[in-house]
């Protein structure tokens, strides 16, 4: 029995427009799509129905006693039974409801009636009859309800009233906070300013233009404190202090059934059941209304399907036999790579038909603007990928190993431990609640087996062996304690932890300061030497990929539009796009030079087309034969190219950076 | 951490003038004269007289305030109308049971709640997750004390296994302390467990959302044991202030529950003094109770700070 709803439903308000009729449809919506609310709007209908008309359908009267007949089973002429003084257990409930309903509607009402008045005029002040009202409202909240509802019976005498105005003004508090949220959020919209400037009072501007924003969290709210509010009731009557006997109320029907507990167990079914089916469909409106009228949840109540995190195991491919490891193979091999994402109703392709090959000790660049496919390649090659995304064709070899064939328990295994991974942004990367020395150990205790100690131990190693300063002490240290270069070193020490063939290093300087990025470029380089481990370096930045890649593959639109050696690509980029990126560079000597962009934008994903270049809409070399057909990567002056004018273009030396 | 200890104690200081302000005035809302009104209608002038004088009902109101407010602060709320004990003895003889059932009940409440919303978020969409959530719709639906008559009918009357009555105070045997208030704290617990459960549902699904669960994974740590380790380190982390939240309620709660066991603790001596009209004992209770609530919300706070570094080391 809590006397205001948990605090997520308080600080769950956010504004929104919409017309009266709009919402209403979505209420429709929800209602039609939960049976489990739609069963709680008709039993609280039942019971209001049962309690107006309680005279003209009760059986018996409900305080008509029969000694003759007393605890009698339940039966056709007393449908839930007789209880000590052989009163109609049915007829008792039904107008126990009279008393109930009323009493919890007086408590949301007070509840209600003064608390949004209050949270409108002090959201509406702000300052410091803001700061102070405030401040109350968290101490009433506070406050043991149900004893301070006790004690004011105890001052005023025995009133179920009196009770229920008290618990409604200790409710109010709640509402005043939610309807001030409402206010400060709505304040920002430029509407109430304009309001505001045409010279509309300020009552007049909360009721026209703030009220209709926080009727749908208030409605909400309301509906939660008036099952609160029943479950009060019920326990204020059951101690005794609500309504007086004979009348009969469910917490006092069951203060009788306590008294009988020996003689028969089942008068304390009825009215129990009264009480949890009637708040439980406030409960469930409530929820429902929610999910309707507030915007901007995502907790369990309120969000009818949560997304589902699980990723499918493999795709539907064929299992294949692996490839013997041959010396001189290739570490890593992709081919064919195709990730669909489920979106709506059409599922989407982002990266379509990718393919790479990287040798041992070999690094090779993954360049192209944000929404090309760059990032989803590199979480597909760790089977990482997001919920909603999932690779459909395409095959992964691991030191001919089939990754696409292992189960995700095979796949845990091979993570971490054969191929690494550091990410864009290391803060949040690390978990802030253990230390970083414990999140360095994590690969070491899962893949080699070493104890809490030894893998310490060797965490604080590869902590010096990234250049942390004080290793042996910041191990201790917490990800809040360290800075974004720091906090990189810590990712590569972790990706690197069990020595893995291939690391793959998905922006991993793009957040952070050029002075840092430069060293941890050089420690990477080092690392990569030292360990003989090959590289997947994921970038938007050209400049980087030229420092640290032996191979470019350029991505764009999901496509890979060129792939060549780093120096021929420099020197002589096969694709427009290729030419375009490399248009950004600042060159040398070119200081306080305006770098050139590249027009317009990679589309989103549904926009791309299938039967024809997908660059041609931002190419500047754009001819017929481009919109024809979608062309084929081929090989064209020792680059793989996916233009049509390729040699054209090289032959004319159009594409010269 | 101390600059954290040291704002929370300060944010109490609106909390203790709305108590003080509430249970002051609870002798003030009675209606005509409260010594005619505590005393009944056969009393007499003198009797009256001497019991204004006793609640120190002739001076000005303000005076009056200060003056209940100083001899609160030093833990003086006066002596029983009717026995004439002090209402300190009378609450400390009756706390320990109601303390007992709310805290334990808490403790359950931590246990269950965080065990079923893991449960829940192993399996997003699942069956089981599915169950527990309409579970936590009927968890907080339930009044407390109608489950513990629910319960007290198989397990007290029928088989025996926990006492239908009858308190044993912790010093005396805990084990035995432990099974006299089981039923009625597992009774008080659902309701608790079912928001820690949901929250911890809700939180688990967003934490294992995070940037870091998937850095974890990509370590090479399985997607259960990365609920276990960082989803539930950081879904947790929240639930010690959604504890806080609801033990106000849970208190509120363990007072009617008593009830249903018979026990004699602090919702006993309550009800005994509302219908006596012992005010004195009325107002004691409300401070003691409000205090014991800001007590556990502090130490709430405090455990806060300790489990999440971010705090601790601010």
């Amino acid at each position: 029995m809590t006397l205001v709803a948990t605090p997520e439903t308080s600080l769950g308000a956010s504004a929104q427009t919409g017309t009266s009729h709009h919402l209403l449809r979505r209420v429709v919506a929800v209602f039609k799509h939960r049976p489990f609310a739609l069963g709680g709007l008709l039993w609280m209908a039942l019971v209001v129905v049962a309690a107006v008309f309680a005279s003209q359908i009760s059986p018996y009267d409900p305080n008509a006693q029969n000694l003759l007949n007393t605890f009698a089973a339940p039966s056709w002429h007393h449908l839930l039974g007789t209880d000590n003084l052989g009163r109609d257990t049915l007829s008792r409930v039904i107008f126990a409801g009279r008393v109930a309903l009323p009493a919890a509607a007086l408590g949301v009402g007070v509840a209600v009636g003064i608390g949004v008045p209050v949270g409108l005029a002090v959201g509406y002040a702000g300052g410091l009859w803001d700061r102070i009202a405030m401040r109350l409202v968290d101490a009433i909240l506070a406050l043991p309800g149900l004893v301070l509802a006790i004690a004011v019976i105890g001052s005023l005498g025995p009133s179920l009233d009196h009770a229920m105005i008290t618990l409604g003004l200790l409710a109010s508090a709640g509402f005043a906070r939610l309807s001030r949220g409402v206010v400060l959020a709505v304040r920002e919209q430029a509407y109430v300013d304009a309001a505001r400037v045409t010279g509309q009072s300020t009552p007049h501007i909360l009721v026209r233009e703030v009220l209709p924003n926080a009727a749908g969290p208030i409605v909400v709210q309301a509906t939660l404190a008036f099952a609160h509010m029943l479950l009060f009731e019920a326990a204020l009557s059951f101690i005794g202090l609500g309504v007086q006997p004979p009348q009969a109320s469910w917490g006092s029907m069951l203060t009788d059934a306590r008294a009988q507990i020996g003689n028969d167990a089942f008068l304390a079914v009825p009215p129990g059941l009264a009480i949890l089916l009637t708040v439980l469909a406030a409960q469930l409106i409530g929820d429902a209304l929610r999910s309707a009228l507030v915007r901007g949840r995502n907790d369990y109540a309120g969000s009818p399907r949560p997304t589902k995190r699980t990723q499918p195991a493999a795709p539907a491919v064929p299992r294949q036999a692996n490839a013997p490891t041959t010396p001189g193979a290739p570490v890593l091999s992709v081919a064919h790579l195709r990730v669909v994402v489920d979106s709506g109703e059409h599922p989407l392709t982002v990266v379509d038909d990718v393919s790479l090959s990287l040798d041992r000790g070999e690094t090779i660049g993954l360049v192209g603007e944000s929404g090309c496919g760059k990032s989803m390649t590199a979480l597909s090659l760790m089977r990482l990928l997001p919920a909603a995304a999932r690779i459909t064709e395409g095959q992964l070899l691991l030191k001919g190993r089939n990754l696409l064939a292992l189960s995700e328990r095979e796949m845990d295994a091979v993570r971490g431990n054969e191929i690494g991974m550091i990410f864009q942004d290391p803060k949040g990367s690390l978990d802030p609640a253990f230390s970083i020395g414990n999140q360095v150990s994590e690969p070491l205790r899962l893949h080699r087996g070493l104890s809490r100690r030894a893998a310490w131990k060797e965490a604080v190693a590869l902590l010096e062996r990234v250049r942390l300063p004080r290793a042996a002490e910041r191990a201790h240290d917490y990800p809040h304690q360290l800075s974004g270069g720091q906090l990189q070193r810590v990712m590569i020490a972790a990706a690197l932890a069990c020595s893995p063939d291939v690391l793959i290093a998905d922006e991993p300087t793009t957040a952070l300061d050029v002075t840092v990025q430069g060293k941890l470029l050089d420690l990477l380089a080092e690392l990569r030497g030292d360990l003989g481990m090959a590289m997947v370096f994921v970038s938007h930045d050209l400049g980087v990929v030229a420092d640290i890649c032996d191979k470019v593959i350029v991505m764009y639109a999901g496509q890979v539009v060129e792939s060549a050696e780093v120096h021929r690509l420099f020197a002589r980029p096969a694709h427009p796009y290729t030419e375009r990126l490399l248009k950004t560079l600042p060159e040398a000597g070119t200081v306080g030079g305006r770098l050139a962009r590249i027009p317009g934008q990679v589309p989103p994903p549904e926009l791309w087309p299938t039967d024809r270049c997908r660059f041609a809409d931002r190419c500047a070399h754009v001819a017929p034969p481009c919109n024809a057909a979608m062309p084929e990567l081929r090989s064209s002056q020792g680059s793989l190219t996916r233009c049509v004018r390729a040699d054209e273009l090289l032959g004319t030396g159009a594409t010269a950076p | 951490m101390r600059r954290v200890l040291v704002s929370r104690v300060v944010a109490l200081v609106p909390t203790l003038f709305v108590v003080s302000l509430v249970t002051f005035a609870l002798l003030h809302l009675l209606p005509g004269s409260p010594a005619s009104v505590i005393l009944g209608p056969d009393a007499s002038n003198a009797q009256i007289a001497q019991l204004n004088e006793k609640l120190g009902l002739g001076h000005p109101l303000l005076v009056q305030y200060f003056t209940w407010l100083g001899h609160a602060i030093r833990g003086q709320f006066g002596s029983s109308l009717l026995s004439g004990q002090s209402v300190i003895s009378m609450i400390g003889d009756h706390l320990p049971v109601t303390l007992s059932l709310a805290l334990v009940g808490m403790a359950f409440a931590v246990i269950e709640g965080l065990s079923l919303g893991v449960v829940a978020a192993l399996r997003p969409n699942g069956r089981l997750d599915h169950i527990i959530q309409v579970g936590t719709s009927v968890g907080l639906s339930v009044p407390g004390f109608w489950l513990a008559m629910l319960l007290v009918i198989p397990f007290a009357l029928w088989t025996r296994l926990f006492p239908a009555t009858g308190y044993v105070p912790i010093t005396q045997n805990p084990l035995e302390w432990l099974h006299s208030i089981a039923l009625g704290a597992f009774a008080l617990s659902l309701a608790p467990a079912a928001a820690i459960a949901r929250h911890t549902r809700g939180a688990l699904g967003n934490a294992m959302a995070q940037d870091f669960v998937r850095a974890a994974r990509s370590r090479g740590m399985s997607e259960r044991r990365a609920l276990l380790k960082h989803g539930l380190k950081n879904s947790s982390i929240p639930v010690v202030t959604i504890m806080s939240f609801h033990f106000a309620a849970l208190f509120g709660g363990a007072l009617v529950v008593e009830q249903v066991f018979g026990l004699n603790g602090i919702g006993q001596l309550m009800i005994a003094s509302v219908q006596d009209h012992d005010i004195p004992v009325v107002q004691g209770l409300v401070v003691i109770a409000a205090l014991i609530v800001i007590v556990v919300n502090l130490f709430a706070d405090v455990a806060y700070g300790l489990l999440d570094p971010r705090v601790r080391l601010a």
